[in-house]
């Protein structure tokens, strides 16, 4: 019997459980989208997580998005918990646009604090690992809750107003500190 | 030439119990060696997989015509039963329990709630076995290594994503064997003479983790990925579950 010789390359794409059709720029990046909007239901479940949010679209119409997320067996062991997020959290979501309509898989998801608390930024796709993006924000923004932050994957970060003033100021446009 | 590919996996968890650990011995009374216990795959598990495939003519024609966003179940169904062996490159959801009982071994998998029975009496399997994604599994050991030899699967691909066909044809032998540290290596032969002219072989290892579980998978669809969302259903079918 013979075998074949191995080569070296990164395995990571062959084990995801499907493909996510993203929609693509013209020079063939991902095409990143950001809205505001108010999340209606966050459900950790199998094999992706999920956030319906209403959004505000470039029209100014309110509409319903279906957001992706790392499904709830990894998501569990990173840390988050189904107080993560709250239905009804005023929200800035970067995401990463699929071909089809009305649905996106989550770059960045900015929860506005109410009642004085801080705001938190939980990143995850496009952002995790030892990036240039990840690295920005670790060295500008306290962590929150209890991610943890060694799996190199998802993250939290807290952001009072004037650090986000001052994220804003230095890396300008809508979400402009999660974006490449 | 052999050269390894590391593949980033979480080890460790947090979250709530589901299945308990046992803690392996060396023996058990009819077994050969005891791999009972629950594994993780390592955090940098040595994968590998041939550097050419050997295709056969229809192997190459299937590979050339494969459209992942159309052949892979899972881009039309997120619960589409798993098949074997995509079910064992599985990442981040890479629990195994490993339990052996009478004469058989069960492997449990967390990713889509995934149980292979292993049959070690050697009975063969029926004239009128069915084919499925896990296949009919028979099982024995070579001295501390267990070897599964596993037929009657429904084929498909060997990486969902990718196009590298498997036919209904695709035996797969496994091997088990378990270091000093408590490492699992699997070597994986694919026979499949439909879509290739030669064996091919895959490696993975997994490490025996008595704290870790294998939790429910609970698998939700979020629909097609090839048509826009049926936020109206979603919304249904989320309000319908208990908060998690």
């Amino acid at each position: 019997m013979t075998f074949a010789a191995a080569f070296l390359g990164w395995i990571q794409p062959a084990m995801a459980h499907h493909s996510f059709a993203a929609l693509l720029t013209e020079d063939g990046g991902d095409a990143i989208a950001i809205y505001d909007g108010t999340v209606e239901i966050y459900r950790l479940i199998n094999p992706h997580s999920a956030l319906i949010v209403n959004v505000v679209n470039d029209d100014g119409e309110v509409e319903d998005w279906l957001i992706e997320l790392t499904g709830s067996a990894a998501l569990f062991r990173e840390g988050w918990t189904r107080e993560t997020v709250s239905a009804g959290d005023k929200v800035a979501i970067a995401i990463l646009r699929s071909s089809t309509p009305r649905r996106g898989r989550l770059r960045a998801l900015l929860v506005h604090g109410s009642g004085g608390e801080d705001s938190r930024l939980l990143v995850a796709y496009g952002i995790r690992g030892n990036t240039p993006i990840m690295r920005r924000l670790q060295e500008r923004l306290p962590l929150c809750g209890d991610i943890d932050g060694s799996r190199d994957r998802s993250q939290c970060f807290a952001a009072d107003a004037q650090a986000l003033q001052a994220l804003e100021a230095e890396f300008p446009g809508k979400m402009g500190y999660v974006m490449p | 030439m052999r050269v390894l590919v590391y593949l980033a996996v979480a080890v460790g968890m947090v979250g709530h119990v589901a299945v308990e650990a046992q803690a392996p011995t060396t023996q058990t009374a009819g077994f050969e060696v005891d791999f009972s216990g629950i594994y993780v795959g390592s955090r940098n598990p040595r994968v590998t997989e041939p550097d050419v495939y050997p295709f056969t003519a229809e192997g190459q024609r299937e590979h050339n015509a494969y459209d992942p966003f159309v052949q892979n179940s899972s881009q039309l169904d997120d619960c589409a039963e798993e098949r074997v062996p995509a079910v064992l490159w599985s990442g981040n959801v890479s629990n195994m329990q490993v339990v052996q009982e009478g004469t058989t071994i069960e492997l449990r998998y967390e990713q889509g709630g995934a149980v292979r029975t292993i049959h070690l009496d050697g009975a063969a399997p029926a004239a009128d076995q069915s084919h499925t994604g896990l296949g009919y599994s028979v099982g024995r050991w070579e001295g501390e290594a267990l070897t599964i030899e596993t037929t009657h699967l429904t084929g498909g691909a060997l990486f969902k994503p990718r196009g590298y066909p498997l036919s209904r044809q695709t035996r797969i032998t496994e091997r088990y064997t378990r270091d000093a540290d408590d490492h699992l290596h699997m070597e994986l032969l694919v026979d499949d003479p439909v879509n290739y002219t030669e064996s091919l072989t895959f490696e993975r290892e997994w490490i025996w983790s008595p704290d870790e579980q294998v939790l429910p998978y609970d698998c939700v669809s979020l629909g097609s990925r090839d048509s826009e969302p049926d936020i109206d259903e979603l919304r249904r079918i989320f309000n319908q579950l208990e908060p998690r």
